[in-house]
């Protein structure tokens, strides 16, 4: 597991093993190294325990149970003297071998019993306090876990008795598929699939009674204090899917970060378990902004399943100002049906007991009082999870306390690095983190000018760290800038010439798109974005249509209705194409390759401009001039024009609503994302048929045009 | 003006939806009929009103309109769907209610022969 230092020493320990795991002959040692670079380069391991090994033999004990029991104690020394403490132990500072303690035992849980997931947490004053999960084992009767304290306030000379807090009242992640449960640790090492089939009559309504008891003892709780309590939230965005081992952690400026896994983007197939990482941010808990953080990755790989999926329950840290967040996850009965993170921010309690109270719901327990002024790190969560895969250990992570300022919630790449740090020293085959989802997200804009924010929106706004309305915001900007250049293009077209004013629109087109491709930050976004609202008053349909209205004489309309059969393609192609390159995205790994594609979706762009001018039939010589009067007497044309601009105007406004909202509003009607893109698809396409049906002469006149 | 009705349906449609597929494609086709009919008639009725001498500039004086209404919509539907969760007001009825005066408006244009 990793513990950032208040100086922002990384730290990085594990139990690890010279031969067999736990086998005759093999010798273990709890393993520290440290780096003083943020991660980028690490010390050799050293050992942080040395006489643990030789004990362990000499004691000739059931190792793997005697394991559990010690290993807190063994990572207790080691966290409470250079992790995490401000004020160390020991009298040497802690950056040589010899600054670690020897291991003692602090509690001894007796026989039958085993404690896990110790952590160790420093409070301002420096009271210890190690919470832990003890398991009772009796023979021929069910295991039964609960929730524990003991407290040192000598700095861990003596220790106190355990003060019960709960017993575990989780209810575990299911694979949607074959229905196992997931090793999310929220059962602590208690074997639920033994349980289960032990009590299977009775099992649904196990787990609902213990959801039902979730859910309502935080109101209860709060109903004693005399104030309403705030309501909870939905955190992820997926709610259909299981989110599970939710950390959560507030910043010192009071932003909110909750991350967590989910199955969002498994398949059907039951031989793999494709898993996310995500963080959930925000300032005010009821907006959350959702990045993807990992993944996916294949749970279900069984060199992976035999590790749990996270070591690291979530510790929840408090600011300076004592927010503490309490994380629920509220599961309903069947695993299919919706699954919430649910987060509450309340007041602190006075009851220090209550306050490092463990509300377990799916793997979180929500913890102790962590070192004054220290930010947790997601990051530390990260770094947690990713090392302990190259670990035999069976201990738990503590709860994160990091550099304060310095690895923070919403810092996307401090979130990530340290991961690819451990990553890269201890497990070469762990997923990567997407350093570059930004790029390949915002170049998806090349797919279309005009329709991929549909899809896209939703993922830009993640990578760009923008509100929705930000976003939106930029695009209606751009349409804006279209309008008001409007009347400058159409008077160019007239004086010019369309193809002239197309041409240098594509141009300008291409280039706005490649601005909105490498836009990082919102002013440049803006800008990308106002040189596309000229260039689509330079390109799109109207252009097109007074163009085609020089070009094609009497046979005006058949040209018309030949450009919006080709128009109508426009959004057919695109959606789905932007769909489909957002999965891939995901799944590349590589960089380059991501820029490949773009490359090549960027040239798909630049050819379309010039597709709208291949079907414009080039007839030379001819001037707007030439061409007949209208049907309206001209003492009526003013009004008429009026009334049409109202109809078009309010035509205008339901079509961009709909087209723009249409996935997000079908999404609210309960299809999924991929069936809403496809009937967004469907839609265009008959618009496309639509065009067709109204003047069957028009396909003739394409395909003359096309040849 | 068959368009504009259609666009009227195609909102009932929307209205009456509730996770059925079926019906979102029904949505969906008549929508899109809808949207690619009415991009035509954007083409072709202003010219054949108001005559194609300087087309450039009428097309994007009547465009300019619709552009503005549609940067405008980027927006506003949001606040349209949230008063929908908040107030019972339902967004989409709003939308319905545009699309009959918009056919109106229409209306009016082409009666004025």
């Amino acid at each position: 597991m990793g513990h950032f230092a208040p100086d922002g020493t990384v730290y990085q320990s594990s139990l690890s093993f010279n031969g067999g795991v736990l086998a005759a002959g093999s010798s273990s040692a709890i393993l520290v190294s440290r780096s003083a670079d943020g991660g980028a380069t690490w010390s050799n391991p050293t050992d942080g325990d040395s006489r643990r090994a030789e004990f362990l033999q000499r004691q000739g004990l059931d190792h793997r149970r005697f394991d559990r029991r010690a290993s807190g104690v063994a990572r207790c020394g080691i966290g409470s003297t250079a992790a995490i403490t401000p004020r160390p132990i020991s009298a040497a500072p802690p950056t040589a071998a010899s600054a670690w303690e020897i291991a003692s035992a602090i509690y001894d849980p007796g026989a039958n019993r085993q404690t896990l997931n110790n952590q160790v947490v420093v409070l301002p004053d420096g009271t210890l306090i190690n919470f832990f999960t003890q398991l009772n084992m009796p023979p021929n009767a069910p295991a039964t876990a609960t929730l524990a304290i003991i407290r040192s306030p000598d700095k861990g000379v003596t220790w106190s008795a355990p003060i019960v807090i709960s017993p575990v009242q989780s209810i575990g992640t299911i694979d949607p598929q074959t229905l196992a449960h997931v090793r999310d640790g929220s059962g602590s090492g208690l074997d639920r699939r033994r349980t289960a089939r032990r009590a299977s009559p009775r099992y649904g309504r196990t787990r609902a009674s213990a959801a039902a008891r979730a859910t309502a003892s935080p109101f209860r709780a709060r109903s004693t204090e005399d104030s309403p309590g705030p309501r909870p939230f939905a955190v992820n965005r997926v709610t259909s899917v299981a989110a599970f081992v939710p950390a959560v952690t507030v910043r010192a400026d009071g932003t909110y970060g909750v991350s967590y896994y989910d199955f969002r983007n498994n398949t059907d197939d039951a031989s793999t378990l494709l898993t996310d990482y995500w963080l959930a941010r925000s300032t005010d808990g009821v907006t959350w902004l959702e990045s993807h953080i990992a993944g996916p990755f294949d749970l279900a790989d069984r060199a992976q399943r035999r590790r749990p999926v996270s070591r690291r329950l979530s510790g929840t840290d408090q600011h300076r100002g004592g927010v503490p967040a309490v994380l629920r996850t509220d599961q309903h009965r069947q695993p299919r049906q919706s699954h919430r993170c649910l987060l509450h921010a309340g007041k602190l309690r006075r009851n220090r007991a209550r306050r490092a109270r463990g509300r377990r719901g799916v793997g979180s327990a929500s913890a102790c009082d962590a070192a004054d002024g220290h930010d947790a790190g997601v990051a530390t969560d990260a770094a947690s999870e990713c090392d302990t895969r190259d670990s035999a250990a069976h201990a738990r992570p503590r709860p994160s306390g990091s550099a304060a300022g310095k690895i923070a919630v919403a810092g996307r790449t401090a979130a990530t690095t340290p991961v690819a740090a451990l990553t890269s020293r201890h497990d070469p085959g762990y997923p990567r983190p997407p350093r570059t989802l930004a790029r390949p997200d915002a170049d998806h804009f090349l797919g279309a000018l005009y329709y991929s924010i549909a899809v896209l929106g939703a993922s830009m706004r993640d990578e760009l760290g923008l509100s929705a309305a930000a976003l939106f915001g930029a695009y209606s900007l751009s349409l804006l800038l279209s309008a008001l250049a409007a009347p400058l293009a159409g008077r160019a077209i007239d004086r010019y010439g369309g193809r002239l004013v197309m041409s240098v629109g594509s141009v300008t087109a291409a280039l706005a798109l490649f601005a909105i491709a490498h836009a990082h930050s919102a002013m440049t976004l803006y800008a990308a974005w106002a040189l596309a609202g000229i260039a689509m008053a330079m390109t799109l349909y109207d252009a097109a249509f007074a163009t085609l209205s020089q070009h094609a004489g009497t046979s005006y309309r058949t040209a018309l209705t030949a450009l919006t059969l080709m128009g109508g393609l426009a959004s057919t192609a695109f959606w789905p194409l932007s769909l489909k390159g957002l999965g891939m995205a995901r799944l590349a790994r590589h960089a380059e390759r991501i820029r490949a594609a773009c490359k090549s979706r960027s040239a798909f762009r630049c050819i379309s401009p010039s597709c709208l001018e291949r079907v414009t039939p080039i007839v030379a010589g001819r001037t707007g001039a030439e061409y007949e009067n209208g049907s309206l007497p001209p003492e009526s044309r003013r009004p008429a024009f009026i009334a049409l601009g109202a109809a078009f105007a309010l035509n205008g406004f339901i079509v961009s609503a709909l087209t723009v909202h249409m996935i997000t509003l079908l999404q609210g009607k309960g299809l999924t994302l991929e069936s809403a893109v496809w009937v967004g698809a469907f839609s265009d396409r008959c618009r496309w048929r639509a065009g067709f049906s109204s003047s069957p002469s028009v396909a003739v006149f394409h395909c003359a045009v096309s040849a | 003006m068959i368009a504009l009705w259609l666009l009227v349906g195609a909102l009932a449609v929307l209205i009456a939806l509730h996770g059925e597929v079926i019906l979102a494609l029904a949505f969906a086709v008549v929508f899109g009929c809808s949207n690619g009919v009415v991009t035509i008639v954007r083409g072709t009725v202003p010219a054949e009103l108001f005559g194609r001498a300087g087309y450039g500039v009428a097309r994007w004086a009547v465009s300019r309109r619709r552009r503005c209404s549609r940067a405008r919509s980027r927006r506003s539907p949001s606040p349209l769907w949230r008063c929908r969760r908040r107030r019972r007001l339902d967004g989409c009825s709003c939308l319905t209610v545009m699309a009959v005066l918009s056919v109106a408006s229409f209306s009016i244009a082409v009666k004025k022969r």
